[in-house]
């Protein structure tokens, strides 16, 4: 079997529309694992002790079970207790939780780390729990872990191929149909792979760009 | 700081505080409250520790601690490290709740809504008292990730809701009070310990305090860094009527600037009196030996 250019051409539309899938899925579960994981963090720190051990289970459970069996869960076990949300919903719900729950452990060892010093002279200035929150606690506790929060935004984008499983149309999910159909899988494959490593590239260099701004000022 | 004009340091007697009266909705009067009879008029203290006990676990930190400090005095707390300085003063800020005894700031209790101190006062009313307190700490606290600027308009918008044109007005000026009003640009990281330590001051004078609290502030600072950040302070308290509480182990310039110091010593006060009388005769054995081994006579 040698490599066919023709047939590569042929099916490149589809695998883009996969790509434009896969961006997608990845920009909404990587705001839900973003926004999330840092709603948990700080609800965890704050709230009462209920909602701590509460949330404890939810992000121990998250972690804890494989993103397949979570995905198969929601999208086949679900429709038993009569909810039908489409693929696509499912998919991208359930790796945001995924990476809600990781994220929130990145933002819990933040918190963790910053001085108390810090928060002594918050109080000390008399500034409101929202801005001592929002202006001095956060952008301290973000500029600290920005980079491994990208990562985990990295590897979420790898990840949405696990969507192929539940038939979400992603870029892998596409590269299977077009092999499926042809029973020609070396070039769908082949492009599937390179096509989600060109595309991961410039992400290293966002991160570091993004990196160095937020730690202007050092430290 | 010495070309600063001195008439321009903040009016510290600017009211930052409604000394509303805390716990008197329809109770009969307490005259008993006040022993000395000297409430109502300019004789009530600016800061006041009434038999104040602070309890880390078992390690007893406070040990029924009273002093009382006039409008406008400067009064430095001496002694050994872990004496518990520090917490007297944490304790007026608000940054640690006494486990038993009153502080009132200007008559007001900072603890308790009730006079029978029953009630803890509500955090946001315990805040909005504090207000008439500063703290600069030792190891100056500004926030990294802002500018010098940022760190001192902060608190004026968010606390006293200026606008980012005024509080900008603010800042600057109390920037050009600690001399440094050409780092208004710069971050606190890349600034000296003595100039972040000059911001840090400049940041806790913003909110016109009228009780500033000093903890230990020249105790991070390499030596020859030590002299401006003192000029400052020795200019703030001989020209302003602001309240001060330090904590210090400058000796010399606590003898210097102080109306009164107080030596301290597991939890208790020890002796008090003039820095004269205090450095020069000191009646305790205990001040005696600690002035002992920190002048190195």
């Amino acid at each position: 079997m040698s490599w066919d250019w023709a047939y590569a051409w042929q099916i490149m539309p589809t695998l883009l529309r996969g790509v434009g899938q896969t961006f997608l899925v990845t920009v909404l579960s990587g705001t839900i694992a973003l926004l999330g994981g840092l709603l948990i963090a700080v609800a965890g720190w704050t709230g009462p002790r209920v909602a701590q051990v509460c949330l404890r289970v939810l992000v121990e459970v998250t972690r804890g079970v494989p993103i397949l069996v979570l995905l198969f869960f929601a999208f086949y076990g679900l429709p038993g207790a009569g909810l039908r949300p489409s693929a696509f919903l499912t998919g991208v719900v359930v790796l945001g939780a995924v990476y809600a729950a990781y994220c929130s452990e990145v933002y819990r060892g933040g918190l963790a780390s910053v001085p108390g010093t810090t928060w002594d002279a918050a109080a000390a200035l008399g500034l409101p729990t929202r801005v001592t929150w929002a202006r001095v606690v956060l952008p301290t506790v973000l500029r600290a872990n920005v980079g491994a929060l990208a990562n985990y935004i990295v590897i979420l984008y790898k990840q949405t191929a696990l969507l192929f499983a539940i038939g979400v149309p992603v870029l892998l999910t596409n590269a299977q149909v077009a092999g499926y159909e042809s029973f020609r899988y070396l070039e769908p494959f082949t492009l599937a792979g390179l096509l989600y490593l060109l595309l991961n590239l410039p992400s290293v260099w966002i991160i570091r760009r993004v990196e160095r701004r937020v730690t202007r000022g050092g430290f | 700081m010495a070309d600063s004009d001195p008439t321009t340091l903040p009016p510290a007697a600017a009211p930052a505080v409604k000394a509303g009266p805390a716990g008197d909705r329809g109770e009969p009067m307490e005259p008993a409250a006040d022993p000395a009879g000297t409430a109502g008029t300019a004789t009530v203290p600016a800061v006041e520790f009434d038999a104040v006990t602070k309890r880390f676990g078992d390690a007893v930190v406070l040990n029924g601690f009273t002093l009382s400090v006039r409008p406008g005095e400067t009064v430095t707390l001496i002694g050994p490290s872990g004496s518990g300085k520090t917490t007297v003063l944490r304790l007026a800020m608000l940054l640690d709740r006494p486990t038993g005894g009153d502080i009132r700031i200007f008559g007001t209790s900072i603890v308790y809504a009730d006079p029978a101190g029953r009630r803890p006062l509500p955090p946001a009313q315990a805040r909005r008292q504090a207000r008439a307190l500063g703290m600069v700490f030792q190891h100056f606290n500004l926030f990294p990730h802002m500018t010098v600027l940022d760190n001192l308009t902060l608190a004026p918008r968010s606390v006293l809701g200026l606008s980012k044109s005024d509080a900008a007005g603010l800042a600057r000026e109390h920037l050009g009070l600690v001399g440094l009003a050409a780092k208004a640009g710069a971050y606190p990281g890349e600034l000296s310990g003595g100039q972040q330590q000059r911001v840090a001051i400049a940041r806790a004078l913003t909110l016109r305090p009228r009780i500033l609290l000093l903890d230990e502030i020249t105790s991070a600072l390499d030596p020859e860094l030590i002299g401006e950040v003192l000029e400052v302070v020795r200019t703030l308290t001989t020209e302003t009527d602001i309240t001060t509480l330090i904590v210090t182990h400058e000796m010399r310039f606590a003898r210097e600037i102080s109306d009164r110091v107080v030596m301290f010593d597991h939890g208790e006060v020890v002796e008090e009196g003039p820095p004269a009388t205090v450095f020069s005769a000191p009646r305790s054995p205990r001040t005696r030996a600690f002035l002992h081994s920190v002048l190195d006579y």
